[in-house]
């Protein structure tokens, strides 16, 4: 019984005992959960990281890891020439490199004596990228086939090709360099068309690369029989051009040859098909090799057919005349008394010898190249006629020619001529014009009176270019232009284009000269620009060509007329173009 | 000792038979027992497996079915590996044959260069240089004369130029009806 009351007083003792430490067990029961809490938080904390907000970036590493995104590239479009012959041509490349670890050391020298006989390379050159103990370098860079065939066939270790695309172009008329470089522009290591023809259609060339997406092994291999997601690319258009390789050869030799004889700085030559407004040849010296522009000084990429304002000088007789006699103004018949000089606005204006002529007609003033008949001319036909006449012939815009980097200055306001200013305009001072513009002016009698619009693609991947079959607006009547015909044959008979008479053709050339100073700091200097340009058979023009020959430094002043250094160039290449093109004269052509 | 009554009591009967001297169930018993054992009935046409029916028809111990399934699952992966194999010998050729589709590409891109190149102005000049070819003397144009001359006239009888002597034989054949003379002179 005691025992039992004992038990029983244990008991309660016990549960007091348990009784006062209740709460301590449940702090330390929470305080185990919390522990557990918080270490499972860092775990749920981590795994929501890596899983939720690193979820795309592990994916992408993912997928990177074991797909691969192959880009095929677009073939590059050729370039042709009208009779379908490549100006320029890709060619695959080889970039030599050489893993230096993988070369071991005993092999080093042999190695190095081969690349150096197989690239040309200093031996210690070599050696000493070899003994660099870098992953990778490059020896060369893109070299051609047979250098590669050559160290293929050599089989070095450590050595390995890198093949890459290089467009190629055609050796050109004067030493290194390539076939209308400045009119083709090039392709650069990116594979972007600059300057030229390559600049301005880049993408039209350069198509559309595709993709392959593949799967890949541990080891980096393409798995080739896995699933693949493929779009094949699309290559780029081939472009048929309106250049004649024939006569652009003889252009760019013979403007080489005239440039160096008269001591010059630089010159242009541009053919046109008369009837289209095609570009058939389109020559500039000095030029520069595209196949080797990365060792060409930037300024020489800028081709000055498009890119170079010239004052033309007296070739712009021919437009004022057109204009005055479009505007009823004047005939070739209609006479002016010329004393050599001619005050406008307080300022005189002279004939380029200032001798006192007389009375002259129309045809001589341009037979003589006289300035004061041109200032008469705008004078009878009126400013605002005269104005709207140089806008007709495409001196205030662009002439739109697609090649890339056409500069132009905007045709001022009338307003903002003084009277003198236009007056100097009439013979070709004091407008900035492209060459381009200038061929395409005149070109407008050669073809009726219709203003043919210059291009120098024809064809682009097989369909006419936009700009070859653009409509020809008419400018001037055709009887104009066959009375302004007329007068330029009378320049080639009587006047100053006697230089360009070619045997079978002398009654039927027409053409212009021009002599043109230099604005030097505000200062016409004795500096010139000499041109000729002109088209033949004057009865049923083929061609129509402007020569331009910037800063001739012969003895005298008088030695760098147009009529002596242009003229004679002119006279050279026209004399191609009838061989090449098979031009026979007209019979029955009455001299002026 | 506890034994089970129940151990070699149990008559053996075939599935079915009436008992006999068996206590008769009521009617109301007899139909649920009916039912079990129509259940039970149903329950045992149910199909069985045909391996269970093979490896017990064959007399396959537990180990050997295991070696069969091993066997299978090797199979299986070299199958597997066979078609790795394939596909990596397949995959090699085809880079092969892509990088020599490569090779001959850039040999047609480099014979289009070397094809053009030759065909370019400046080269063929170059030759006809080596070649001591030069430029024919300038050309000139003869001066155009009209003719008078009527060139859709038809043409004028030649005049006949065989000898004398032949010329008499034909008369001579032709006033006495000689047809072969005439046919010999023709």
């Amino acid at each position: 019984m005691d025992f039992a009351r004992g038990n029983v007083r244990a008991r309660a003792r016990e549960a007091t005992r348990i009784g006062r430490r209740e709460p301590f067990y449940k702090a330390r029961v929470l305080a185990l959960l919390l522990v557990a809490l918080l270490l499972a938080s860092v775990i749920w904390g981590r795994l929501f990281y890596w899983q939720v907000v690193e979820h795309k970036t592990l994916s992408a590493d993912a997928v990177g890891q074991y797909s691969a995104q192959i880009v095929l590239p677009a073939a590059r479009g050729q370039v042709y020439d009208r009779d379908r012959l490549s100006l320029a041509i890709d060619v695959t490349v080889y970039s030599v490199f050489v893993s230096p670890d993988q070369v071991p050391a005993r092999k080093r020298e042999h190695v190095a004596v081969a690349l150096s006989s197989v690239l040309g390379k200093p031996v210690g050159e070599v050696m000493a990228i070899l003994a660099s103990q870098a992953k990778f370098a490059y020896i060369a860079r893109r070299q051609p086939k047979e250098i590669a065939d050559k160290l293929k066939h050599l089989d070095l270790p450590g050595v390995g090709l890198e093949a890459d695309q290089q467009r190629s172009y055609l050796p050109g008329g004067s030493a290194n360099v390539s076939l209308a470089a400045n009119l083709l522009g090039f392709v650069n290591y990116e594979g972007r068309g600059q300057y030229g023809i390559e600049g301005y259609y880049n993408k039209t060339l350069s198509g559309q690369a595709g993709y392959m997406s593949t799967y890949r092994d541990m080891t980096g291999r393409e798995i080739a029989l896995g699933n693949t997601a493929k779009r094949d690319p699309v290559n780029g258009q081939d472009l048929v051009l309106t250049l004649d390789s024939s006569i652009q050869h003889t252009a760019e030799e013979v403007l080489a040859a005239g440039v160096q004889a008269n001591h010059a700085e630089s010159g242009t030559v541009l053919v046109m098909d008369t009837h289209t407004g095609g570009l058939v040849a389109w020559a500039d010296y000095p030029a520069y090799n595209a196949n080797d522009f990365a060792h060409t000084a930037v300024g020489s990429f800028i081709d000055p057919a498009v890119s170079h304002l010239y004052e033309p000088g007296s070739v712009m007789k021919i437009v004022t005349l057109s204009g005055a006699i479009e505007n009823h103004a004047i005939t070739p018949q209609t006479t002016i008394y010329d004393p050599g000089w001619i005050r406008v606005q307080g300022a005189t204006l002279y004939d380029w010898d200032r001798a006192n002529r007389g009375t002259v007609s129309y045809t001589k003033v341009l037979e003589s190249s006289l300035n004061v008949g041109a200032v008469k001319a705008m004078q009878t036909e009126g400013k605002d006629a005269y104005y709207r006449n140089l806008v007709n012939f495409g001196f205030a815009r662009q002439s739109g020619m697609d090649v890339a980097a056409e500069s132009t200055e905007p045709l001022r306001a009338l307003g903002d001529f003084r009277e003198s200013e236009l007056s100097t305009t009439t013979y070709g001072q004091g407008i900035d014009v492209n060459p381009v513009q200038m061929l395409a002016a005149v070109n407008v009698v050669a073809n009726g009176g219709r203003y043919a619009q210059p291009h120098v693609v024809d064809l682009i991947g097989g369909r006419p270019a936009p700009l070859a079959i653009a409509p020809q607006p008419q400018v001037i009547s055709p009887d104009t232009a066959a009375q302004m015909t007329t007068m330029m044959k009378s320049v080639v008979q009587h006047g100053s284009g006697h230089e360009t008479r070619i045997d079978g053709f002398q009654l039927d050339e027409a053409g212009k000269t021009g002599t043109s100073q230099m604005l030097v700091n505000g200062q016409y200097s004795l500096d010139v620009w000499s041109s000729y340009v002109g088209f033949m058979p004057a009865s049923n023009p083929r061609f129509t060509m402007l020569v331009i020959v910037r800063k001739p430094h012969n003895a005298t002043w008088i030695l760098n007329d147009g009529y002596i250094v242009a003229a004679p160039l002119w006279k050279r290449i026209a004399q191609a173009i009838v061989l090449n093109w098979h031009i026979a004269p007209t019979p029955g052509i009455a001299p002026v | 000792m506890v034994t089970n009554p129940n151990i070699g009591l149990r008559p053996i009967r075939p599935r079915g038979s009436a008992l006999a001297g068996a206590v008769r169930l009521p009617a109301h018993a007899q139909l649920r027992s009916q039912r079990s054992r129509r259940r039970r009935r149903e329950r045992l046409s149910l199909p069985q497996p045909a391996t269970l029916d093979l490896g017990r028809r064959l007399r396959l111990g537990s180990f050997a079915r295991v070696y069969i399934l091993v066997g299978a699952v090797l199979a299986v992966v070299l199958l597997y590996l066979l078609q790795v194999a394939t596909a990596t010998q397949q995959s090699y050729e085809i880079g092969q044959l892509q990088r020599q589709q490569t090779d001959l590409l850039a040999e047609q891109d480099q014979l289009r260069y070397q094809e053009a190149a030759l065909r370019s102005p400046s080269k063929v000049e170059q030759q006809a240089a080596q070649a001591s070819l030069t430029r024919p003397v300038p050309y000139r144009y003869v001066d155009y004369r009209p003719v008078d001359l009527n060139l859709e006239a038809p043409p004028p009888a030649a005049p006949d130029s065989s000898p004398l002597w032949q010329r008499s034989l034909a008369s001579l054949d032709r006033a006495f009806g000689g047809q072969d003379a005439l046919a010999k002179g023709r």
